[in-house]
């Protein structure tokens, strides 16, 4: 009879202490998941509400720390302080979740295969007031894969998180950590150009936490995201001065022309002439003057980075 | 046509990032000279047994007059405040230290204001009291191949004419004094681009062109300098260890009684008594 008592305390406004309460219940249908739960859930229905805010009937199961899935050992757990604190923190789990309805909640959905990174990735787009973003989203490289369903392409939820998303405009410091975690945001896919994003004021100063320095987007853009020779792309070369305007004062298309060592430095060192000729010139040098090509050899000069 | 648009064979407009790539190479290749110089000055002055008579026969040259305290006091200021420039400005340039930037550019600016005072001073002082020490004269010219054949171990001595000779006047009076007002021009025009930078856009391609440029010269300048400052302090040691001790304060100068170009024509004297 327990059972019954769970859609009314469930009901209260303070889900973490009902959670508590039921801390015995919950941990037992954790172990006994597999087999106990969804024998109860089937016999006895309970009316569970997933109502404001929303994540009561879900969080039953998820708001155990211990649920975890048997043979992935993948951590189901969802801290509910964490979603509180969150930007959606008024958004029931069944908007993001949409392949997931009230009344699974009530059930087990063992088995149930879900891409979440697809799906509730993906499901910013049904909210207005996300259809800003989408708006460009859906033109930008990322967007147009993404929805076309490639797995590789970034979903909203790849660059932004999941549960975790605070206010960008209203939040200075979870904007300034979003701004220096360019390495997760786009290098996680993007690591060539991570790593060649090494140009002297830009790229290096940004990797040391330079806070002036700009992040990929404030070139690329965040939502518009296009290849640089498509001609709407924010780095396409007729747009480059704009977009180095934005922070360079009357930036103009000769100026843009230092774009080229954004992501080129390290290239570009090594096209240099004398760079490239080095070794030639020190083989010369050696016959030359030393008479060895040993002498050449081991006399590596310094490379030029002071 | 303005700097900026000039096109490479290709027609692409790389030139900007391709000269500061050449700049680093520039750079390191200045450095390499510098040091260059100490390993030839050393080589030399131990070989042509230079070093044995300064080091241990103390044979120094002499000094006609006790400097007084003031240049000693600015040179002091003037070279801390241009190590902490360029230690500060190679970081910038170069950041290894973690979100170092703006820390970084405080100190850089309070170093240079010191420098720029320390400048403007050392000039009125060189105007009211020395500037005569700076000239250079004909005799100077004539002077120079011989004073440039003793640093490269080609002749022994070579006529003493004044305090200075004329690749220390060279230096002192026209490098430094010329490489630091382009510093403090394109370092200011770095700070406000509009406002100092302003009226070279047209040429340069735009005020951020403009900057671009500045930096590349701020940046071969603070090189160019710090070349000099190595061969400026390699010659300084290993000419007149004692008078360096001197100059910074960490020995009082003996007094010497004057002699030289009261007693004896300047052409005469044998600058450097342990000749070789
Ligand atoms: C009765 C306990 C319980 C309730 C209530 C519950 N879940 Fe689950 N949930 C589980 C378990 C157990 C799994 C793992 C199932 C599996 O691996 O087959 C799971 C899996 C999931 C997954 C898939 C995770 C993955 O990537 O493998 C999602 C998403 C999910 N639940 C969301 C929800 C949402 C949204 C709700 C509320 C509408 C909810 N769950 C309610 C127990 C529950
Ligand atoms: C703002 C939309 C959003 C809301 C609200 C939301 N989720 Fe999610 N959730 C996601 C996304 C996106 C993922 C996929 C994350 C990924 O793949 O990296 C996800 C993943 C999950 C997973 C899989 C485990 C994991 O971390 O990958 C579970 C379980 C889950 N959510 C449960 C819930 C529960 C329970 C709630 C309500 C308390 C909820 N979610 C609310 C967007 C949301
Ligand atoms: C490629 C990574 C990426 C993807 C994909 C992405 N975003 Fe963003 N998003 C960003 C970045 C970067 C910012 C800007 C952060 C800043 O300005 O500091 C941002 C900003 C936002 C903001 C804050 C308001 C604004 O417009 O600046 C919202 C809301 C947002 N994104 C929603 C979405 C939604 C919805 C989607 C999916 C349709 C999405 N994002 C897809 C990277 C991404
Ligand atoms: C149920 C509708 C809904 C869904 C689904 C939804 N959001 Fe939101 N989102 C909101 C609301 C409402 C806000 C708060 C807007 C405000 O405070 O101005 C918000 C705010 C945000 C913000 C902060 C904007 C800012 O800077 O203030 C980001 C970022 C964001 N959402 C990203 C996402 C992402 C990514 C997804 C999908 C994984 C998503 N949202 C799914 C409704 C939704
Ligand atoms: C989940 C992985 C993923 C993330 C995260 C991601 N991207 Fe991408 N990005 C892609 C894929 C896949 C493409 C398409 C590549 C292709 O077509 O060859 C792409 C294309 C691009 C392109 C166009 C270049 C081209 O070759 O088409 C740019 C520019 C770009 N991304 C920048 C970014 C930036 C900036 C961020 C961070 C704000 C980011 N990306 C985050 C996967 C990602
Ligand atoms: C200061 C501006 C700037 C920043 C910041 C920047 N980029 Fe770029 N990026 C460019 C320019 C300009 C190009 C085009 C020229 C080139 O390929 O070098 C480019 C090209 C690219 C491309 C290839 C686009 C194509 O069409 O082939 C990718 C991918 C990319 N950047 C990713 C990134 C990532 C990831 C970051 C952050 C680590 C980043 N960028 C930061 C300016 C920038
Ligand atoms: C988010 C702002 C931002 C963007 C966007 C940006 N830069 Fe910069 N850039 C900086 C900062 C900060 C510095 C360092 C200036 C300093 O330390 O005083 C800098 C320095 C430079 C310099 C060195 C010369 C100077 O003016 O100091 C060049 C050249 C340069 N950027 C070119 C570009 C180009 C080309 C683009 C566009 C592809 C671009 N920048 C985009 C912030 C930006
Ligand atoms: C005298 C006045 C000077 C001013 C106003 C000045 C100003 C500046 C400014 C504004 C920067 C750019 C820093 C930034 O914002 O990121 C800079 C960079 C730099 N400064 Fe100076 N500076 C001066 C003198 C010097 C001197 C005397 C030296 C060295 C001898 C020096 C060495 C450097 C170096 C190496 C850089 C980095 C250059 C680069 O990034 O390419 N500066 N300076
Ligand atoms: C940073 C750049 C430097 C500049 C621009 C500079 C400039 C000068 C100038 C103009 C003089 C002439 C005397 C005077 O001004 O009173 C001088 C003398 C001197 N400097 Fe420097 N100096 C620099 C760095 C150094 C350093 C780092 C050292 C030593 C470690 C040094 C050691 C000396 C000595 C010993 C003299 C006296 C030389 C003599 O009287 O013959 N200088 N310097």
């Amino acid at each position: 009879m327990a059972i019954q008592l769970i859609p009314r305390q469930l009901n209260r406004p303070a889900p973490m202490r009902t959670s508590a309460r039921l801390s015995g219940l919950v941990a037992l249908a954790t172990g006994f998941f597999f087999c106990l739960v969804p024998a109860i859930a089937q016999a006895a229905p309970v009316d569970f509400t997933i109502g404001i805010p929303g994540k009561t009937g879900c969080l039953v199961c998820h708001g155990d720390p211990k649920l975890t899935e048997v043979k992935s050992k993948k951590v189901l757990y969802i801290s509910e302080s964490v979603m509180l604190g969150s930007v959606h923190k008024d958004v029931p789990c069944t908007k993001c979740h949409t392949d997931f309805d009230s009344a699974m909640a009530t059930q087990s959905h063992q088995g149930k295969n879900t891409d979440s990174k697809k799906i509730a990735g993906l499901s910013c787009k049904n909210c207005h007031e996300h259809a800003a973003q989408l708006k460009v989203y859906d033109k930008s490289t990322h967007g147009r894969l993404a929805m076309g369903g490639d797995d590789k392409a970034p979903t909203c939820a790849d660059c932004h998180g999941s549960h975790e998303i605070k206010s960008l405009k209203k939040n200075k410091a979870y904007r300034a950590e979003f701004r220096m975690n360019a390495k997760q945001v786009c290098g996680k896919c993007h690591q060539k150009y991570y790593a060649s994003y090494n140009d002297y004021y830009h790229g290096r100063a940004y990797k040391t936490g330079a806070a002036d320095a700009p992040a990929c987007w404030d070139c690329h853009g965040a939502h518009e995201i296009l290849p640089a020779d498509q001609t709407e792309s924010k780095v396409a070369k007729g747009n480059l001065a704009k977009t180095c305007g934005t922070c360079h004062p009357d930036s103009r298309a000769g100026f843009a022309n230092f774009g080229a060592l954004i992501h080129g430095r390290d290239t570009m060192l090594g096209k240099n002439l004398l760079i490239k000729y080095k070794d030639k010139l020190l083989t010369w040098f050696g016959d030359t003057f030393l008479g060895s090509k040993e002498a050449a050899a081991s006399g590596k000069p310094a490379a030029a980075k002071p | 046509m303005a700097l900026a648009d000039i096109e490479d064979k290709d027609g692409n407009r790389i030139m900007l990032a391709e000269i500061n790539v050449w700049a680093d190479i520039i750079a390191t290749l200045m450095v390499a000279v510098g040091l260059g110089f100490w390993a030839f000055q050393i080589i030399g002055n131990f070989a042509t047994g230079r070093m044995k008579r300064k080091f241990i026969g103390k044979q120094w040259p002499h000094h006609d007059a006790i400097v007084p305290p003031l240049p000693k006091i600015m040179h002091g200021v003037h070279v801390t405040s241009m190590i902490a420039l360029w230690i500060t400005g190679l970081l910038i340039r170069f950041p290894v230290i973690v979100n170092g930037r703006t820390p970084l550019k405080y100190i850089h600016f309070v170093a240079m204001y010191a420098v720029i005072i320390i400048f403007v001073m050392r000039l009125q002082y060189a105007f009211a009291r020395d500037s005569k020490e700076f000239a250079i004269t004909l005799k100077d010219i004539k002077n120079s191949p011989r004073v440039l054949g003793y640093y490269m171990f080609l002749g022994k001595a070579y006529p003493h004419l004044m305090k200075y000779n004329v690749m220390q006047k060279m230096t002192y009076g026209l490098l430094f004094p010329i490489f630091l007002t382009v510093m403090a021009f394109t370092g200011f025009g770095l700070m406000w681009p509009k406002t100092v930078l302003g009226f070279l856009a047209p040429l340069a391609g735009g005020v951020a062109a403009a900057a671009a440029w500045a930096r590349v010269v701020h940046y071969l300048s603070a090189m160019f300098l710090l070349m000099f400052t190595m061969i400026h302090v390699c010659l300084s040691f290993i000419e007149d260890y004692p008078a360096l001790l001197m100059f910074f304060g960490l020995t009082k100068q003996e007094a010497h009684a004057p002699h030289g170009h009261t007693t004896h024509p300047p052409t005469t004297e044998p600058a450097r008594p342990y000749a070789n």
